[in-house]
């Protein structure tokens, strides 16, 4: 779905879902790693305005065609909204931000924030790895990657 | 380091007494005894941690490798590829772990550009990322509790450190 002069829509549902690619190599065990997730501001499709199968499609790949080899992972937006102590002690938190692309208007990112006023936050190397830890903690499988 | 042993049950032919008799053997007895021998490498690959340790080790060299041909944007997201230096760092961590008996499940491209060891039992995991921006992480978690997370450098000292934290935690 393109952007087409759609505007942002700010809020996130609790039962809205982050759909994102993956890679067969980023499951053990048929748990997600958190070598699957890179900072700052990952990305990701919310199904307000997208299906599962959209984040393979080519308007939401930078128009790159991939084969066989990519799966969809899933996760409730509320559930992303993971949260950790900065070495400062003030609480750092993932939220999502709808980030519309111009061919792929379910394009949002999650954004490291301070708790207490949502100010952004470049997470220190600690904080960026609990992060992926408890992001891959859960993502759950939507569509299997194929070898 | 372990010696490799093969239980001889009473009732069967050892394996020396099977060479010996090699000599003149007709295409049944021919079978028989590769079946016998094919029997003695198998039960010795169940019973033998060393040699489950190198399979497993050429296997994690064979990642490491088609790792090392990645190109950026191998994940569709913009990763980059691992450089040839986290490679060798890695590499060189398996070649300690090997003869320590004790390697990862997996070695994992990282997202953040890099490899990972990867270590994993029951619910307890570890791991130890090299990237290429020069940072060594070393995680370490379960299910319930806030993750472990120390960051090292790439010197020996700090290797070994990790080594024995990482073994120390799954071991736990």
């Amino acid at each position: 779905m393109h952007q087409d002069g759609l505007p942002v829509v700010d809020t996130f549902d609790d039962n809205e879902v982050l759909y994102r690619r993956y890679l067969l190599a980023h499951f053990v065990d048929h748990e997600l790693v958190p070598q699957h997730f890179q900072f700052p501001r990952p990305s990701f499709n919310r199904s307000k305005f997208s299906q599962p199968v959209d984040v393979l499609h080519p308007d939401c790949c930078d128009g790159r065609v991939f084969g066989s080899g990519l799966g969809v992972l899933e996760c409730l937006a509320s559930d992303a909204r993971v949260s950790t102590l900065s070495h400062d002690n003030r609480e750092v938190a993932l939220h999502p931000k709808h980030i519309p692309l111009p061919t792929c208007y379910a394009h949002s990112e999650l954004w490291c924030i301070i708790s207490e006023d949502g100010t952004e936050l470049r997470p220190s190397s600690t904080v960026r790895e609990k992060f992926r830890i408890k992001l891959a903690k859960k993502f759950s499988e939507r569509i299997p990657a194929t070898a | 380091m372990p010696t490799l042993e093969v239980p001889i049950e009473h009732e069967e032919m050892s394996a020396f007494e099977a060479v010996g008799r090699l000599a003149e053997p007709s295409s049944d007895e021919s079978r028989s005894r590769l079946e016998l021998f094919d029997g003695f490498i198998q039960q010795a690959f169940r019973t033998s941690e060393f040699l489950q340790i190198q399979s497993r080790y050429i296997q994690l060299r064979g990642s490491l490798t088609a790792y090392s041909t990645l190109s950026d944007n191998w994940n569709s997201y913009g990763a980059e590829h691992p450089s040839p230096h986290t490679v060798e760092l890695t590499l060189r961590l398996l070649n300690t772990l090997r003869h320590e008996l004790f390697l990862p499940v997996r070695v994992i491209p990282s997202a953040e550009g890099g490899v990972a060891a990867y270590f994993k039992a029951d619910d307890r995991v570890s791991y130890l990322e090299y990237r290429n921006s020069g940072e060594v992480i070393l995680a370490m978690y379960d299910q319930d509790s806030e993750p472990d997370i120390r960051e090292l450098t790439e010197n020996d000292a700090d290797e070994s450190r990790a080594i024995a934290l990482i073994r120390e935690h799954i071991r736990a």
